[in-house]
């Protein structure tokens, strides 16, 4: 849970504000050709020195020491100026959270770093779907891992990646890998959010210290999930409000058959129906965030919805422009390519709301005498 | 229960029930239809779906790079003519094969079979231009290109950077802001202007153009003409970046002075018709198009969904094993059904009322089909038929067809666009939902869809112009208001 009035955080969202605008404000059509292009390592210094990478973790290790709850309101912000860039960093932000219920020294040596770098994490993971992890199985004091680890974010660029396994029984586990230079996947080409670069990890042989599990238990992923799944929320209600304005200003500017765009209804309508979801989606999202438990099913209701709103809006974000809408050189085509892909990270939002029904299923079940 | 085998292979009956129920009546135009859908599936195979997801790929790696060679096999392979009548050498296929071949090719690849559509698209504007000569000498090029193998394509150009789908509209033109002008000067006109997201500029040799003598004016003063890549005055700068089907270049046209002789003038408003208002005819036409490309849109992400289902897995079950998957599928072959549905219909009523209903002479029409080619090719036959006389005879025949027939035929046409374009971004995005995670990676085939198929809403009229068409054509026509 957090206070969005807290003095802290806005000074926190002052600076991710002012991050935005001046390193991703601009360059975005150019950061979404990856991989065809160099990663926007030019918008990590930036990111570093705002204290953005480090914000949840503790104070000892140079971090903020924020609830990781603040990821939500500082990703809002980020995301709107590029919602590729945000995703990059939550995948920092939930790696360096899960590095912080691991050991101490581990954590220390990863979190830390002397220049801006990057840290991974499997974003695309279903937590109620855990079927063809890559497996790992203890050896005295290692872990041998075999499989691949599918569509971890960031991996292509950062020094280390934390990758999901099944351990024996039910149980999984987080473990820890690093990338030596040379060793990180490629990137593979994606939908949207191309500014997060995406990479399968090949662990076959790999071995790993045993305190690099950093944590286990059958439900591991699903508690990392609902810690963040307002994070992801909160890139997919920027994309909307981003598609928003763009359109509504697009409209302001644009002829049409002698009239503005925007003095159609029809234009209306649609602005209309954009600027509902957003509130409403905006005030549901708040809500959840001052929620005392992330375990309860809000964040992930919530996250489910915020998929199919902001990708429904950022369609018609594209159709309000027409051909401009649809091409690359303004950012309208970016987004709804963005919302669709950022719909699917933490799980897809179909599958996720079966789960919600599974689960209410089962309360209605077990409640009946 | 044994888990279902995942197949979308439908023949042409399953495709096509309504068609196929038309034997007993017309077995002659069934059979034909058959071995059109046989023959344009075994070039979508073949050709298309092992190229489509490279070919994607490429558009964003290497903006400049051209898909010269599809096209020069679309032409050894005679997929620039089917339209054409036998009388100009072609195929003589009707709006029907047309819709089946565009279904087929966008079903394996939307880009690529847009590449084909947009050659049509500038076809059915040379069409409406009812001049039989410049058909006749375009058509010939076109017939000769895939003896030769060489594709000779034809481009529609009529959107420009200040007007979109308003200069598709009767009522928004009138306040279009155009910007492309043609001034008269002795022996043609000397154009000047741009033109924007013209689908196949870079690959066209000709290009169906509109401008206008008075740009206060635009639907009354119209000029059409067919302008051809290297005449001096046009340059094609750039090609669009693009969302999606990246294999079909939206190309920019500027012209500087670009002298067009009167024999390359297919209409001009001194002659007393618009060619606006033949080119809102076309549109009739070529929204058949789209929707048939949309319904091969629809059935391609159906394609997918299926196969992704069949290997993808929850919880340790085949996608396909969910009943929840089965539905999803169920409800997208239903949309595929609803847009070819709607598609035959309009096709249908372009036929029978639209501008291919001008080329088709009762009497005449079947003869041409039986008289061997050589006879078609003769002088006295050619002459008779290029002549100012037979110009006339169209345009006649065009005048003759009644407000009450022409609000038909477009408003049954944009109907299905609109339905169609709907459906295939509809179906796009059920088959990411069933496909997740798996579906967003490019090598999957799924996600392409889903850019391709946003297009399809917006060009050849945005859906909300098409939707007041609709409202304007058969609502507001029948009712008191």
């Amino acid at each position: 849970m957090i206070s969005t009035c807290d003095a802290m955080l806005g000074a926190i969202l002052d600076t991710a504000e002012r991050f935005a605008t001046r390193e991703l404000a601009t360059g975005g059509e150019a950061r979404d050709n990856y991989p065809f292009c160099e990663f926007a390592w030019d918008a990590l210094p930036g990111a570093w020195g705002a204290g953005l990478l480090l914000l949840n973790a503790p104070e000892v290790l140079g971090g903020a020491g924020m609830p990781c709850e603040t990821w939500a309101p500082v990703l809002e912000k980020v995301a709107f100026a590029d919602a590729g860039f945000a995703t990059s960093l939550l995948a920092h932000a939930m790696a360096v959270q899960a590095l912080l219920a691991g050991d101490a020294d581990v954590g220390k040596r990863f979190i830390v770093t002397r220049s801006p770098s990057l840290l991974g994490y499997p974003l695309y993971l279903q937590a109620d779907d855990l079927q063809g992890l890559p497996r790992a199985e203890k050896k005295g004091d290692e872990y041998l891992l075999s499989g691949t680890a599918i569509r971890v974010a960031n991996a292509p660029a950062a020094h280390a990646v934390v990758v999901a396994a099944a351990l024996d029984g039910q149980e999984t586990g987080l473990f820890l890998l690093p990338l030596a230079e040379g060793k990180r996947p490629g990137a593979v080409e994606m939908l949207g959010l191309r500014s997060c670069p995406v990479g399968h990890v090949d662990l076959s042989g790999v071995r790993l210290p045993a305190n690099h599990l950093l944590r286990k238990g059958t439900s591991a992923i699903a508690e990392m999930h609902n810690l963040f799944y307002p994070a992801v929320s909160a890139i997919l209600i920027a994309l909307l409000k981003g598609c928003m304005d763009y359109a509504i200003l697009y409209g302001l500017d644009r002829y049409q058959g002698g009239r503005m765009i925007h003095e159609y209804a029809q234009s209306r309508v649609m602005y209309g129906l954009m600027i509902a979801e957003h509130r409403t989606l905006r005030a549901a999202w708040l809500h959840a965030l001052e929620e005392e438990d992330p375990a309860a099913e809000t964040h992930a209701a919530v996250k489910a919805l915020s998929g199919d709103l902001a990708v429904r809006a950022s369609m018609d974000g594209v159709q309000l422009l027409g051909g401009y809408g649809y091409s690359r050189e303004y950012p309208q085509e970016r987004r709804m390519r963005d919302a669709r892909q950022a719909a699917e990270l933490l799980g897809s939002p179909l599958r996720m709301k079966l789960s919600l029904a599974e689960r209410a299923v089962s309360a209605y079940l077990s409640a009946r005498p | 229960m044994t888990a279902p085998t995942p197949s979308t292979e439908m023949d042409f009956d399953d495709s096509y029930p309504i068609l196929a129920a038309m034997r007993r009546s017309h077995p002659l135009k069934v059979r034909r239809w058959k071995r059109a859908h046989r023959r344009y599936r075994t070039f979508a195979d073949r050709r298309v779906r092992p190229i489509a997801l490279e070919v994607d790929r490429r558009s964003r790696q290497d903006h400049d790079h051209l898909n010269g060679e599809f096209c020069r096999q679309a032409a050894r392979e005679k997929m620039l003519s089917v339209t054409i009548p036998p009388l100009f050498g072609g195929q003589g296929g009707d709006m029907i094969e047309l819709a089946i071949l565009l279904e087929e090719l966008c079903a394996a690849c939307t880009g690529l079979g847009n590449v084909i559509g947009a050659h049509y698209l500038g076809y059915a504007g040379l069409g409406a231009g009812l001049h039989v000569d410049l058909l006749a000498r375009i058509s010939r090029e076109i017939v000769d290109g895939e003896a030769r193998g060489e594709p000779v394509l034809v481009s529609f150009a009529i959107t420009e950077p200040a007007a979109g789908s308003d200069v598709q509209d009767e009522e928004l033109l009138k306040r279009a802001r155009v910007g492309t002008t043609a001034r008269r000067v002795e022996g043609g006109f000397l154009l000047n202007g741009q033109k924007v997201f013209i689908s196949d500029g870079h690959l066209a040799a000709w290009h169906v153009t509109t401008a206008y003598r008075d740009r206060n004016d635009p639907l009354r003063s119209a000029v059409g003409m067919m302008v051809r890549t290297g005449m001096e005055g046009l340059s094609i700068p750039k090609h669009e970046r693009k969302m999606g089907q990246g294999a079909c270049p939206a190309s920019v046209l500027q012209f500087d002075d670009c002298f067009v002789p009167d024999a390359l003038v297919l209409s001009d408003p001194e002659d007393g018709v618009s060619f606006m208002e033949r080119v809102l005819f076309t549109l009739g036409t070529s929204r058949v198009g789209v929707s048939a490309i949309g319904t091969g849109c629809a059935r391609g992400a159906l394609e997918r969904a299926v196969a992704t289902a069949g290997t993808e897995q929850r919880k340790g079950r085949r996608l396909i094993e969910e009943q929840w998957v089965q539905q999803i599928l169920a409800e997208m072959l239903c949309n595929v059904m609803a847009a070819r549905a709607l598609t035959l219909q309009a096709a249908i009523a372009e036929a029978d009322q639209g501008l291919i209903s001008l080329m088709v002479n009762p009497v005449f029409d079947p003869l041409q089909r039986m008289i061997p080619q050589v006879f078609l090719d003769a002088p006295l036959f050619q002459k008779t038929f290029r002549s100012r006389a037979m110009s006339s005879v169209l345009r006649h025949r065009m005048r003759k067809i009644d407000l009450r027939c022409r609000q038909r035929v477009q408003g049954t046409s944009s109907a299905a666009k609109v339905k169609a374009t709907d459906l295939a971004m509809t179906n796009a995005n059920l088959a990411l939902e069933i496909a997740g995670a798996a579906g967003l990676e490019q090598s999957s085939g799924v996600e392409k869809f889903f850019r391709d198929a946003k297009l399809l809403q917006i060009y050849e009229g945005t859906n909300q112009i098409n939707r007041k068409h609709v409202f304007d054509t058969l609502i507001a026509r029948s009712t008191t208001l």
